[in-house]
């Protein structure tokens, strides 16, 4: 039976310890977890991405192997004590790595209380980590100081890169190399070694000085390579993004021009046979007019964000194209009220179905009205009409206003003569959750 | 006889309504299909003039051209004639409080209608806004959005650099890449985009991101440019 592990450093996100591939993740999580700190996945709606967990696996990879270069490069045969501290040191991070997924217990104590990693005890357990390879190395470069420094710097260099790009600092690995060698570290470095130099006339600081160097280098190129592989993907996903998008419109672009083309088709078919006056034929383009800038606005909805404004104007214009005179629309303040698509499409409704209702009872004027305020957000949307009226009380069943009101909730939709004609009222209780910032 | 000024990039449309200006308004007409053409022309004093906002072929706005017209002659009746989508109506508010319109009227509206406008505004000077546009309008202009008031989104030469960087970057306008163009440090662009947040508010802009200051930067141009000239070219001069 499969078991579900959760893992604390990718955020909560269950892996299934029975695949292979969830395992490798989990143990690039638990290496990243030491190597880059919390900061990498501080965004509990993603893991590391591919990338990072690349750069974290060559890390510990490069940490190995400069664990390794004293005993891959000394005398064969005589492997002795290095040997079987290296040995340790990679089975340990092996084991790490491998067994993670099952180690559930051991890793327990590290995230807090939302579920993600504490920044305290991550960072203990990568001190505690960079204390126990420093002694290692130290203890076992010896003589191979300057070859060790390679690897060295490349698990530096992708450290620095998962930190920068953790934190969204600028990466500027030759800035970095600049101001590292104008920096009061190296000058230090540099002026203890010349002194080591001038007592002990031996070798050894010009070596640890030139390792500094490979080791600096070797960071400063790693960083840039991996920032050109990161552009490089941002790039291809970019590339794809913009086609998906040109896709999309082009998809878009067809129906719609598919759809306007068959509808003025039809118009010339029916004047072609004679089928409609001329005033129908201004009346069907009206039409056509109102079903396209419906779709406009049903578009604008789509994107998440609508103002009042906008989903009066169709209206309006409907309205004008029949030739009521429109006396009244919302004023700027209360127009531009801006809700998300449900609110957005409730909204619409009230005012298909109101202003509708008063074109269809043959109005010659309309006044559209809208305010809102209070907490919670209370949108009064009013239409009157001067139609004549109709007697207020219970609605003809099944018809829109009537489905309207059971929608909106009792006590939200009324019905008043007014001079000439009725006027409407709806009301509706907006949650602030479905307010929006104008994009 | 009254001259007016149609200028509108869509020339069927534009056509149509200049022939029935002259016919039915006895109105005499000049037809112009881009603000490039409006700059180089060479007129007679216009009465009225009958501007489209979005001219998406061309780098240039209607807000362009009502600015050269005003310049032009403060004589001339401005009318803003726009279908005010979504697209056009923060470009619309801007230029209802910045230019002094006479009047904003739909293009969706009937030709009846806009020879009633045009016909009022020669009468009297102004004329009530469509009712379909009357929502995305304040009814107070705030003199905080005048055209003058966009200096003070130029209080300096740094400023400025910030907002010409803004207005000719390409690509993603971040701080990095502004940092470059403007020859600034990166924190004296964030400090920059700090000074400026008080600023923005007024023009509706809640601590926006440096994108958003571009789509303002790019939408505003017309009325940023003059105050941009005036501490780029000092600094020019000295």
């Amino acid at each position: 039976m499969s078991q579900t592990v959760v893992s604390a450093e990718h955020g909560g996100m269950p892996h299934d310890p029975a695949s292979g591939r969830a395992a490798v993740l989990v143990g690039a999580d638990l290496a990243l977890a030491v190597l880059a700190g919390p900061a990498s996945w501080d965004d509990a709606q993603a893991g590391p991405t591919g990338l990072q967990r690349g750069v974290a696996t060559l890390s510990a990879l490069a940490l190995a192997i400069a664990v390794w270069v004293p005993v891959l490069l000394g005398p064969p045969g005589n492997l002795g004590a290095p040997a079987w501290v290296a040995l340790t040191v990679t089975a340990a991070v092996l084991a790490v790595l491998l067994v993670a997924p099952t180690l559930r217990w051991a890793w327990a104590g590290l995230p807090d209380r939302f579920g993600r990693a504490a920044p305290h005890r991550v960072a203990a357990v990568r001190a505690g980590g960079a204390v126990a390879f420093g002694a290692v190395w130290v203890v076992l470069v010896g003589d191979y100081v300057v070859v060790a420094a390679w690897p060295l710097g490349v698990a530096t260099g992708s450290e620095a890169f998962l930190s920068a790009a953790a934190i969204g600092a600028p990466v500027d690995p030759l800035g970095w190399w600049r101001r590292f060698c104008v920096s009061g570290l190296h000058l230090g470095i540099a002026a203890g070694l010349l002194v080591a130099l001038l007592l002990t006339r031996s070798a050894e600081p010009v070596l640890l000085y030139l390792a500094l160097h490979v080791g600096v280098a070797t960071a400063v190129a790693t960083v840039a390579v991996l920032c050109g592989v990161a552009a490089a993907r941002t790039r291809e996903q970019a590339r794809r993004d913009v086609s998906l998008l040109a896709r999309e419109h082009r998809r878009r672009a067809h129906w719609l021009h598919d759809d306007v083309t068959s509808e003025l088709r039809l118009l010339r078919l029916k004047l072609e046979a004679g089928a409609v006056p001329e005033h129908l034929v201004v009346a069907e383009l009206d039409q056509l007019d109102h079903r396209l800038r419906l779709r406009q606005l049903d578009e604008l909805l789509q994107s998440g964000a609508v103002r009042l404004a906008e989903l009066i104007q169709p209206y309006v214009r409907l309205a004008q194209g029949q030739g009521v005179e429109v006396v009244e629309t919302p004023r700027y303040d209360d127009a531009s009220l801006t809700v998300d698509e449900p609110t957005g499409r409730l909204l619409q409704r009230v005012l298909a179905v109101l202003v509708m209702n008063a074109l269809q009872a043959g109005t010659r004027t309309l006044a559209i009205r809208a305010h809102h305020g209070g907490d919670p957000l209370v949108v009064t949307v009013e239409v009157q009409d001067d139609a004549g009226g109709f007697p207020p009380g219970p609605l003809p069943a099944g018809r829109g206003l009537d489905s309207l009101r059971r929608d909106l909730g009792p006590g939200r939709l009324d019905v008043e003569p007014c001079d000439r004609g009725s006027l409407v009222r709806a009301v509706l209780v907006v949650d602030a959750a479905a307010l929006r910032r104008r994009p | 006889m009254t001259t007016v000024l149609l200028l509108d990039d869509a020339a069927p449309v534009s056509e149509l309504l200049a022939d029935e200006l002259r016919r039915r308004g006895g109105y005499d007409v000049i037809a112009l299909a881009s603000v490039e053409a409006l700059e180089a022309a060479d007129l007679p004093p216009l009465d009225i003039a009958l501007v489209d906002l979005s001219f998406p072929n061309s780098p240039k706005s209607g807000l362009d051209a009502l600015l050269l017209l005003h310049r032009r002659s403060a004589q001339t009746r401005l009318v803003v004639l726009t279908q005010g989508d979504d697209w056009v109506a923060d470009l619309l508010r801007d230029a209802w409080e910045a230019v002094p319109l006479a009047s904003v009227a739909s293009k969706s509206g009937s030709i009846a209608s806009l020879l009633a406008l045009v016909a009022q505004v020669e009468r009297d000077g102004t004329a009530p806004l469509d009712p379909v546009l009357r929502p995305l309008l304040p009814e107070q202009r705030s003199p905080l959005r005048s055209a003058e008031a966009y200096g003070r989104l130029v209080q300096h030469l740094g400023h400025a650099k910030l907002w010409r960087a803004l207005i000719e970057e390409d690509g993603e306008p971040t701080y990095r890449a502004l940092s470059r163009a403007t020859g600034l440090s990166v924190n004296t662009v964030r400090n920059y985009r700090e000074q400026l947040l008080g600023e923005l508010a007024l023009h509706g802009l809640d601590n926006p991101s440096m994108r958003e200051m571009k789509v303002f930067a790019r939408r505003c141009r017309p009325l940023l440019e003059p105050h941009l000239r005036a501490k780029l070219d000092r600094r020019g001069r000295s």
